[in-house]
């Protein structure tokens, strides 16, 4: 399991939990990332905003936020 | 003949094309206004169809109901209070999964809703198959797929609305899972014994046990007593709200399951493509810049020679009435002509520059590039501790600081806002680059271009240092969160765009029309009175008593600080303020103007004609977006940066010259 941050373009996983309030997550949920969606990173330069593909939306993400999202691989998603 | 109406709400998830939605509807039957004591543009119009007058609202365009933000607060407020007869919610055919959570959260509150897919093409292009027929069965909805830039699918959308208004209804909606459901009955029958109004108490259960803060305050007047028992067993439960959103997600892959097939799913969208250069750190700063280089360019090369000839009809259509109206007395004839009529002049030559910066800026937005742009400076916002969200208002700015300020809105933290707001008036606008444009000539000729993207440049670097400043040592706060969809790129909308310049062009009109004219005639008030001459007139005193301390940045001559004082009443008043300051009998003011000032005060004067404090219209609205009291700050602000930047750009420019 790893922060979304860690992973390069064009990697995949599944989302197990993210860290944060409740308006964090509300917030995150409303724009489809939520426990058990699967996330395509689409860019990520090693700094600044990555873009992710998550439930067919293309979402630019600060790294900061990027963190609080923790990723497993396919396996996961059976679990949750 | 009276029509029965029927109140329509529309709402939708951002970029799901919910303004071409409603611009289609209603077309130019429409109100632009805010929503009562909140600072969020409200949307209204009404269309007449087979004996019906549909009366639409458009809702801000909000992702889901939690009271995240004031949008979402507005929206189903609106919704719940207002209680209109069907809600149209819009989909994004292309991302069903991600737009339907909005749907999950509207039939909790129980009204009926006609259900419109969206942009089904781009869809489709993509591969995405869309059962329309199993869709309608599984939601117990009408669902109308729709493809609205082309006006595909509206007519039937109308008349679903009026088939349903009249017919009875009942939606499944998200279950709760096993896991709370006891301590959910629990609370859901103290909240059935005390609710009223209007709200459903099923719903206010979810909002509660979802932690939303607005319906916990109510809650704490609602419940009484019976609320310090409801708050024990939703602190006991914090995961209950986990449960609740993926409830949401799981009745939304129930509903899609077999509705929606992708044939394309390894396929690399042509968004993909076009971001591979567009959202590139070093290619796509590149293709930033020249956008930006592109949208100057196309402006002035398109408004100039409009701008030249509505200058001189205007200038030949006021000395043909001159002739006409020679009998006037003294005193009328310069209210008209010198007040009112070059106010209105002055107007006028404004709207070509804001016409192409609005059609360049419809076009961006409307394609889907603003908020790559977002993405693109995030990087260097975050040194000034913004985020990329921050860029598009400012960006808007080069149109209307105005609609910067108003444009502000989209941040969502509130200490990011402020001092977007503080930054934005230091862009130049397409007001003070038209002063720019006229005088820059006057004082440079040839090299004038160059000289242009100077100032240009200046002012924004300015406005940077401002926010760095601002951020250092006023406003210091935490990290600003950056979330922000992009949307698929799509060819723009002939017709949206056109509405976009259109709204926004009748914005400022309305904003800035009457106090350039009101401008204009005091000013010639003040010239006139009490002698009749300008050389002693109120003005020139207040003037005189300034270059005191103007004379270090260069201005010893009082007409050109009086020139920079009614520019705060609007930013293209300084060019006609000269005019009627300068006025010799019929000379022409272009030749004297560079006679009387040397370089650096020229240099000086125009860096701070280009600083100087906002409008009145933008003061007027950074009053309301952020109080009276930031709204001084900002005067006094600009007040020091441009006393600042012109002494010391004079005092400099003299050693060298």
């Amino acid at each position: 399991m790893r922060e979304l941050d860690k992973l390069k373009s064009e990697e995949e996983g599944v989302i197990v939990e993210l860290i944060g309030g409740k308006g964090f997550i509300s917030r995150m949920a409303a724009l489809g990332i939520s426990k058990g969606a699967k996330v395509k990173v689409l860019q990520n330069y090693g700094k600044g905003p990555i873009i992710i593909l998550v439930r067919e939306t293309r979402i630019a993400l600060g790294r900061g936020e990027a963190k609080k999202i923790i990723v497993g691989d396919e396996n996961c998603q059976k679990e949750l | 003949m009276s029509e029965r109406i029927i109140r329509v709400a529309l709402i939708g998830q951002p970029n799901v094309g919910k303004s071409t939605v409603f611009n289609h509807l209603s077309g130019l039957n429409q109100h632009v206004g805010n929503w009562p004591g909140k600072t969020v543009e409200k949307k209204s119009g009404f269309l007449i169809y087979n004996g019906f007058r549909l009366e639409i609202v458009d809702l801000p365009g909000t992702y889901s109901l939690t009271s995240n933000s004031e949008e979402e607060r507005i929206a189903r407020e609106y919704i719940i209070k207002e209680n209109p007869d069907v809600v149209i919610v819009l989909l994004n055919a292309s991302s069903l999964e991600r737009s339907l959570y909005l749907l999950s959260e509207i039939i909790l509150l129980k009204k009926r809703v006609v259900v419109g897919i969206n942009m089904v093409d781009i869809a489709e292009r993509n591969g995405i198959k869309i059962d329309f027929e199993t869709l309608k069965k599984k939601l117990k909805m009408e669902v109308v797929p729709l493809v609205a830039s082309k006006n595909y699918g509206l007519r039937e959308l109308i008349e679903k609305v009026i088939e349903v208004f009249s017919k009875d209804y009942e939606y499944d909606i998200p279950r709760i899972k096993e896991k709370h459901k006891k301590e959910f009955e629990l609370v859901l029958n103290i909240v059935k014994e005390r609710i009223k109004e209007n709200w459903d108490p099923l719903w206010f259960t979810i909002k509660l046990f979802e932690g939303d803060r607005e319906v916990i305050n109510l809650a704490s007047e609602i419940l009484q007593e019976d609320f310090e028992k409801v708050k024990e067993i939703l602190s006991a439960h914090e995961d209950a709200y986990m449960d609740i959103v993926s409830s949401r997600y799981e009745w939304i892959s129930e509903v899609i399951k077999d509705c929606v097939k992708n044939h394309k799913p390894q396929e690399i969208t042509l968004t993909d493509k076009i971001d591979k250069y567009v959202t590139h750190p070093f290619y796509g700063f590149l293709i930033f810049l020249g956008v930006i280089f592109l949208m100057f360019f196309l402006t002035f090369l398109f408004a100039i020679p409009l701008i030249g000839i509505l200058g001189k009809f205007i200038t030949e259509s006021i000395e043909f009435l001159k002739v006409e109206m020679i009998f006037l007395p003294n005193i009328l004839k310069g209210i008209l002509f010198d007040g009112v009529f070059r106010g209105v002049g002055m107007v006028l030559t404004l709207i070509p520059t804001l016409f192409f910066f609005f059609l360049f800026i419809g076009i961006l937005e409307d394609f889907g590039y603003l908020s790559r742009i977002a993405y693109l400076t995030d990087n260097i916002m975050h040194k000034i501790g913004l985020h990329g969200k921050s860029v598009i208002p400012l960006f808007i700015g080069f149109g209307c600081n105005v609609l910067a300020v108003v444009g502000s809105r989209i941040i969502e933290n509130k200490r990011a806002k402020i001092i977007t707001v503080l930054m934005a008036p230091f862009i130049p606008c397409s007001a003070r680059l038209s002063v720019l444009t006229f005088l820059v000539p006057i004082f440079f000729g040839k090299v004038s271009y160059f000289i242009i993207i100077l100032f240009v440049l200046f002012n924004i670097l300015v406005s940077f240092i401002i926010g760095f400043l601002l951020f250092k040592y006023l406003l210091k706060g935490v990290h600003v969160p950056f979330i922000m969809e992009l949307p698929l790129y799509h060819n723009p909308n002939f017709k949206t765009v056109l509405l976009y310049v259109y709204l926004n062009i009748k914005t400022f009109l309305e904003k800035a029309f009457y106090i350039i004219v009101l401008v204009s005639i005091i000013v010639y008030l003040l010239s006139y009175f009490p002698h009749g001459d300008i050389q002693k007139s109120y003005l020139s005193k207040f003037g005189k008593s300034l270059v005191s301390i103007t004379k270090y940045a260069g201005l010893d001559d009082w007409r050109a600080v009086t020139a920079l004082l009614t520019s705060f009443l609007a930013k293209e008043n300084s060019v006609s303020s000269l005019s009627i300051l300068y006025r010799d009998g019929d000379e022409d003011l272009l030749k004297k103007l560079s006679l009387k000032f040397p370089t650096p005060s020229a240099i000086s004067f125009l860096i701070m004609q280009m600083l100087f404090i906002p409008c009145l219209a933008t003061f007027a609205t950074i009053f309301k977006e952020l109080g009276l009291k930031f709204a001084i700050f900002s005067v006094f602000l600009h007040l020091t940066v441009t006393l600042f930047w012109g002494i010391v750009t004079f005092q400099i420019l003299n050693l060298l010259l």
